[in-house]
């Protein structure tokens, strides 16, 4: 994996060199005591290393390319320094010189995968692992050479993928000011597909030491793998799309409801993000808000733009939906765990709410969140049955429901990010009780 | 046959008790762990990733002890799976030994041959017929599932799985080149291989579900407005894809054309909810359900036969004769769900048929009026 992004703070200049110089020592250490024997094989490998960077696929934070393999294939060939050879030409893609990369980056990336492959090199040979080259001739492995080779390759696989995962988690973290769990539980993911990849490297060295001429072998699996992946994550990354278009289609005839789930996602992901919750949870948040009117879509129109007060009987109609919500969603394998978060969103902190009735920290934090972007969201847009409030007035009634129908902490948390500042029409004066909170300039 | 070779082969390696015994017996464990998470499906173009180290073992341990283990894995990873027996289960077997003596003969005839093949040219020859077996086997019973036509099925899948099947192919080599070096431990890193395809795979189908699924509970909860719409959408995408089906089309265009099935009502849902019938129901009003879906990435290749299917003159222009037929499939679909269902045709916006026939060539009008007759389904007169 290698860092992408676009401006360059301080602390990663510091943290760029520091890395690039403790990756060049490596391999000044790794070539002293492994010097690379520049075979027919070898180059090979780092031709298809610098070749693969051209199929590297990208993700929001970091890429991940086909080098990986070819790098663990180098360690099993030459030894530590002929994996940092491929390491340090795999490093610099075309791409980083079509978009003018940074050059902190650039050696940051050649720093921590010198620094990777050199350890996981260093510890495939040290566990007993034996390289297959001798001088200039390739003698492959055998079962004698077995377990100790293949426990030399898991710790290889591991350590190299180790620390690729924390370097570049720190990278990220510092060159763009996250929190570095959070980039680190999100690159973590893509470790248990490393393992195997390592391995299918040290088959393609094994094989280059047989019989060169069967490389091509190789082209049809990985190749496949890299597709069908590279498919996946494109459909992945287009579903929260797809699922904005559903939604807003369905809401799109009704004038009361056009545009709220949407806006909902936004004021909910908002918060989430000022409450410095991870990815996975503001993904959830996301797809949460988008759903969690799911269940109004099954109701009648004309409860749904009712001007007068409902009566019992549309009252315990309306109040079903977070429930048929639910329901719906759990057919969704990967939104089953929503579920519990669109059945709650009109739960209240004080226990009065609906479906279930629970309060304080029953409620789910992320549908305490979603409770405040909706209440905030439905006063501040027209209804059938009142105007829109100002974003003053409904900030209002926000902190006067603090403690009551809403988490105060979230209602702190909305109020202090400065969520939903916008121009709407004047509304109705305030209601409700009198305020817990001071609001002033400063906020709260 | 006997006469010409024997069917009881030795193995293509040389190895004692032991080693035979624990080659077997990882074989054995790497297939069923493979096995364990098949990613094959009913309608036969999705492939497991097992056979290659089946046809694996159909040289490394001989016949007919392989056929047996094939058998054997194929079941242990079934009842893993489901935890039951049942139907799948005797197709999967089925399925594995039928492979498995392709197999067989294959390496009986490659080991009797007076030419001397290679170790890597055998098990190349072993792997490519017992895949061929295999995939022709799951079109048959995906034939006889789906009531679809055989050599049209094998013909769209084949063509679709011919990657996956050299890949498969290419494992099978890999395990018999490095055999000679590495004995039994040539298997663990060919498993990683095939697992690594087997999870891109299963990752991708997962999310193929996962949109449909999502697509069915959404468009399924808009229908709960108007009690006369429900299941109309749901009732049409399965026509539509069985319309579909009859005529050959490939499994995308399927796909594409029971997306655009599931959606062609959703501008109009919850429209007429006041139950009462309407005057546009008839008139053929042009729809908007296309507009409605220009943004997502998934529903760009869906949202040109919706352009047809509102009756978008626009949308005809530029539209190719598979989007045509597509919405044409779409219309007869909906009409022959409307015929069955009464009240849905008079909540329905307009007579999609005599929306959509106009703007369609008669031949493909032809072929999908055809297909709709053939299946049963009661469809309107067709100018």
């Amino acid at each position: 994996m290698s860092v992408e992004a676009e401006r360059t703070p301080l602390p990663f200049l510091w943290l760029s060199g520091a890395v690039f110089a403790t990756g060049i020592i490596c391999l000044a250490l790794s070539w002293a005591f492994f010097p690379p024997a520049f075979t027919l094989p070898l180059l090979l490998v780092i031709v298809g290393a610098a070749l693969s960077e051209l199929f590297a696929f990208s993700f929001p934070i970091f890429s991940v390319s086909m080098a990986y393999p070819l790098a663990m294939s180098a360690a099993l060939l030459g030894g530590p320094t002929a994996a940092c050879l491929v390491a340090a030409v795999s490093s610099v893609s075309p791409s980083d010189i079509r978009r003018r990369r940074p050059l902190s980056i650039i050696l940051f990336n050649v720093g921590q995968l010198l620094l990777s492959t050199a350890l996981g090199g260093w510890f495939y040979v040290l566990l007993g692992g034996r390289t297959l080259g001798v001088g200039a001739v390739y003698q492959p492995l055998v079962s004698s050479d077995f377990p100790a080779a293949l426990v030399g390759m898991l710790a290889a696989a591991v350590a190299c993928s180790a620390v690729n995962l924390v370097a570049t988690s720190l990278g990220v973290s510092t060159y763009q000011s996250r929190d570095f769990r959070q980039v680190f539980s999100d690159a973590a993911a893509f470790v248990p597909t490393q393992i195997p990849l390592a391995f299918v490297g040290f088959l393609m060295a094994q094989v280059m030491a047989i019989n060169a001429f069967a490389l091509p072998l190789f082209i049809f699996p990985l190749v496949i793998s890299q597709q069908l992946y590279q498919r996946y994550t494109g459909l992945k990354e287009a579903y929260v799309d797809t699922v904005r278009s559903l939604v807003a289609a369905l809401e799109e005839k009704d004038p009361y409801t056009r545009g709220h789930s949407e806006r909902v996602a936004t004021y909910a992901t908002a918060i989430g993000a000022s409450m410095r919750l991870d990815s996975k949870s503001l993904e959830r948040l996301e797809y949460a808000a988008l759903l969690h009117d799911l269940g109004k879509l099954a109701l009648p129109r004309e409860l749904l733009t009712k001007q007068d007060r409902l009566n019992l009987a549309e009252l315990a109609l309306m109040r079903e939906h977070p429930a048929n919500a639910a329901r719906m969603i759990e057919r969704i394998p990967p939104l089953r765990e929503l579920a519990v978060l669109v059945t709650q969103h009109h739960e209240r902190f004080d226990g009065a709410g609906y479906p279930l009735g629970i309060g304080g920290e029953s409620i789910h934090v992320l549908a305490r969140v979603l409770a405040v972007a909706d209440s905030y969201d439905a006063m501040t847009t027209d209804r059938a049955y009142r105007p829109a409030l100002t974003h003053q007035c409904a900030v209002a009634e926000l902190i006067a429901g603090a403690g009551s129908q809403f988490d105060p902490d979230v209602v702190r948390t909305f109020i202090a990010a400065g969520i939903g500042c916008r121009d709407l029409p004047e509304g109705l004066p305030l209601r409700g009780p009198a305020s817990v909170f001071v609001l002033d300039e400063g906020g709260v | 046959m006997c006469e010409l070779f024997p069917l009881v082969q030795a193995p293509l390696f040389a190895m004692n008790t032991a080693e035979f015994t624990t080659v077997a017996v990882s074989l054995v464990a790497l297939t069923v762990l493979v096995d364990a998470f098949d990613i094959s499906l009913p309608r036969g173009d999705a492939l497991g990733v097992g056979g290659a180290l089946v046809a694996a073992s159909i040289v490394l341990l001989g016949t007919p002890i392989a056929v047996v283990v094939g058998v054997a894995c194929s079941v242990t990873a079934e009842l893993l799976r489901r935890r039951r027996p049942d139907g799948r289960l005797v197709a999967a077997s089925i399925t594995r030994a039928a492979a498995a003596s392709a197999g067989w003969f294959a390496y009986s005839i490659a080991r009797s041959s007076d030419i001397r093949l290679a170790p890597v040219a055998v098990v190349a020859l072993v792997a490519g017929a017992y895949l061929a077996t295999e995939i022709v086997v799951l079109q048959v019973q995906a034939a006889r599932h789906s009531h679809r036509k055989f050599g049209r099925l094998l013909r769209g899948n084949a063509g679709r799985q011919t990657p996956l099947l050299l890949a498969q192919v290419s494992a099978s080599v890999l395990v018999v080149l490095t055999f000679s070096e590495m004995r039994v431990w040539s298997l663990i890193p060919v498993a990683a291989l095939l697992l690594l395809m087997r999870q891109s795979y299963a990752l991708l189908l997962d999310m193929r579900e996962t949109y449909r699924m999502t697509t069915e509970v959404l468009v399924e909860a808009a229908e709960g407005q108007d009690r006369r719409r429900e299941g109309h959408s749901d009732r049409t995408a399965t026509i539509a894809r069985r319309i579909a089906m009859r005529l050959g089309l490939g499994a995308s265009e399927v796909e594409r054309i029971s997306y655009a099935a599931l959606l062609h009502d959703v501008d109009a849902i919850g429209e007429s909810g006041s139950g009462e019938s309407d005057d546009h129901a008839v008139s053929g009003e042009l729809g908007r359900s296309s507009e409605l879906f220009t943004v997502s990435h998934l529903f760009c290749d869906v949202a040109p036969v919706l352009r047809v299917c509102d009756g978008l003159g626009s949308g005809v222009a530029t539209a190719s004769d598979a989007t045509l037929l597509a919405a044409m499939v779409v219309a007869l679909a909906s009409d022959a769900d409307c015929s069955t269902h009464p009240e849905v045709r008079d909540a329905h916006n307009g007579d999609l048929v005599r929306r959509v026939s106009p703007l369609v060539p008669a031949t493909e009008k032809a072929r999908a009026v055809a297909a709709a007759i053939e299946l049963g389904y009661k469809i309107p007169a067709v100018s």
